[in-house]
C-alpha cells in the first residue's frame, strides 16, 4: 500500500518540531482506543514526545526525520519514527503541543532523561488501576482517592502520560518545576496525583502547554 | 578541580560501584565514543547463531553502534547503542533498527559476550554525521536470515563462499552504511570492512566477522576475531 501524503500545513508543523514537543495520538477504529477515550473523556488515546530531529544530507538532498519516544502496552520505552503515524492518516489523527519557555539546555537534558530510561518496561498494572478506579467511581458514584492506588504503583515504570510529566519535571531547573506540571493549576490535589494521575485529556487541556496543531480536548 | 575533571571523577566512582558482570570478567569498559562498534556473541541464540558463526568464521554473530555514550552532564549514565535486531512476533511492525542500552548485553554474561572496536581516525563531525544517519534508520525493517540458506552454506566451501557473496546481514550492514555515509566521498574506500568487493556489495554483505577481522578497526575491549 502506498503511504499517504502528509498535508502541507501538517508538514510545516512537523518541520518546526523541537526536542520535547508533545504528540497526541487519536487511533481510529480500534476498540481499546475507544475504551480509553470513553473512560478518560478525551479525543486522544496516546502521547509521545519528540526525541530528536536528526538532519543528514544524502546525495545532495537534505533529509529531516522526526524521532519520537513512546511507551505502549507490551513494548518498553523506545524511540520510533513519527513517519509511522504520519503515513497512516486513515488510522491516526495527530495533535501537537509545546511546553513554552524551555531553553536549549533544558531540551538537551530532556533528551538525557529519555536515554536514561530507555528500555524501561510499560506499567500495565497502573493502567489497570486507573481503569479500576474510574469504573468504580462511575458505578459507585464515589470518587475513590488516588492515594489508595498510590500505595500500589511503582514510580520506576511508566505509561505514556506519566513518562511525559516526569521527563519535563526532571529536565527543568528546580525553581521552574511548578511551571511544567500539566496539572499545576489544580491546587487542591497532592504532588503524587500531579505527577502520576495523568491522562491524555490532562495534557490536552493543560494551560501550561500551547497547541501547535489540531487542538482537541 | 575544574568541572570536567570533577565530572570524570564522579563518573569513575559511579561506574566502579555499578560495574557490569562482563566488566568484572574482562576488566573495566573504556570510555566509549560515538561510532564505536560493539560486537556481540549470542551464546543462547540457538542453532541458527551457531551455524552463522561457523559460516562467517567468526567468534561474533551480531554488530551494533554506540550512538550516545554516557554523559553525566546531559543526565544519562548509560551507553546507548543502535542495532538491527528481530524483536519477536508481537511487535511485528516494530522490529528492525532500534536503540537500546548497552548494559542489556553487559549484564548477562550467561547469554552474551561483548567486544568493542573503534575506528581511531574518525573526527567529531564525522561521528555526529554517522549518528544522524543511524538515527534516521530507526524502525527500518530487519531482513531475516534463512535457516535453510545458512544450513546449506555449511555443506561445502563453495556454498559458503556463495553465501558470503550474496547474503545480506541487517546488523553489520547498518554499521557499515552509517560509517560509509558519514565519511567524505574521497575517503570512503578506507572504511569498507570487506575488501575485494565493490562498494555496493561490501555495504550489503558485510558480516560481523568481517568487521572483527578488518584492518580498519582497532580493538579496545575483549578482542576476538
Amino acid at each position: 500500500m502506498k503511504p499517504a501524503r502528509t498535508p502541507e500545513k501538517l508538514q510545516q508543523v512537523v518541520r518546526n518540531l523541537k526536542i520535547g514537543d508533545l504528540i497526541l495520538v487519536h487511533t481510529k477504529k480500534d476498540p481499546i482506543s475507544s475504551l480509553i477515550r470513553l473512560t478518560t473523556e478525551s479525543y486522544w488515546t496516546h502521547v509521545a514526545l519528540v526525541f530528536d530531529v536528526p538532519h543528514t544530507i544524502a546525495k545532495g538532498v537534505s533529509l529531516d526525520e522526526v524521532l519520537i519516544v513512546e511507551t505502549a502496552p507490551g513494548e518498553p520505552l523506545a524511540v520510533h519514527r513519527l513517519q509511522h503515524y504520519l503515513t497512516q492518516p486513515d488510522k491516526y489523527d495527530l495533535g501537537f503541543k509545546r511546553m513554552p519557555g524551555m531553553s536549549d539546555e533544558e531540551r538537551e537534558r530532556f533528551r538525557g532523561f529519555f536515554l536514561e530510561v530507555l528500555d524501561t518496561p510499560y506499567d500495565l498494572f497502573r493502567v489497570f488501576l486507573m481503569f479500576a478506579q474510574m469504573v468504580y467511581t462511575w458505578i459507585a458514584k464515589v470518587n475513590v482517592s488516588f492515594r489508595a492506588a498510590g500505595q500500589m504503583i511503582t514510580t520506576r515504570r511508566y505509561i505514556c502520560t506519566t513518562f511525559a510529566q516526569r521527563a519535563y519535571y526532571l529536565a527543568v531547573a528546580p525553581h521552574k518545576r511548578h511551571l511544567v506540571l500539566f496539572r499545576g493549576h489544580e491546587h487542591d490535589i497532592g504532588f503524587l496525583e500531579q505527577m502520576e494521575k495523568i491522562t491524555p485529556a490532562t495534557i490536552a487541556s493543560s494551560p501550561n502547554t500551547v497547541w501547535l496543531h489540531n487542538p482537541h480536548r | 578541580m575544574d568541572k570536567k575533571s570533577l565530572e570524570r571523577k564522579c563518573l569513575s566512582i559511579v561506574r566502579r560501584r555499578s560495574r557490569t558482570d562482563l566488566e568484572r570478567k574482562h576488566g573495566p569498559l573504556p570510555d566509549l565514543r560515538v561510532g564505536d562498534i560493539v560486537l556481540v556473541r549470542m551464546k543462547r541464540g540457538g542453532l541458527m547463531r551457531r551455524f552463522l558463526r561457523s559460516v562467517t568464521g567468526s567468534y561474533w554473530d551480531h554488530a551494533c553502534l554506540v550512538i550516545f555514550p554516557h554523559d553525566l552532564s546531559k543526565g544519562h549514565k548509560h551507553d546507548i547503542i543502535i542495532e538491527a535486531l528481530q524483536t519477536g512476533l508481537v511487535t511485528g511492525l516494530r522490529q528492525g533498527v532500534a536503540m537500546h542500552l548497552l548494559s542489556r548485553y553487559l549484564n548477562d554474561p550467561e547469554r552474551y559476550d561483548v567486544g568493542i572496536c573503534r575506528i581511531e581516525w574518525l573526527d567529531e563531525i564525522t561521528r555526529k554525521k554517522m549518528r544522524s544517519y543511524a538515527l534516521m534508520n530507526v524502525d527500518s525493517p530487519y531482513y531475516p536470515l534463512s535457516f535453510t540458506k545458512v544450513f546449506l552454506a555449511l555443506t561445502s566451501p563453495w556454498s559458503r563462499q556463495r553465501f558470503s557473496y550474496r547474503q545480506r546481514f541487517s546488523c553489520s550492514r547498518l554499521v557499515q552504511k552509517a560509517l560509509f555515509e558519514a565519511i567524505p566521498e574521497n575517503r570512503r574506500h578506507r572504511i569498507l570492512f570487506k575488501p575485494g568487493y565493490t562498494p555496493m556489495q561490501a555495504l550489503d554483505t558485510v558480516s560481523p566477522g568481517d568487521i572483527a577481522r578488518s584492518q580498519t578497526v582497532t580493538w579496545v575491549w575483549n578482542k576476538h576475531l
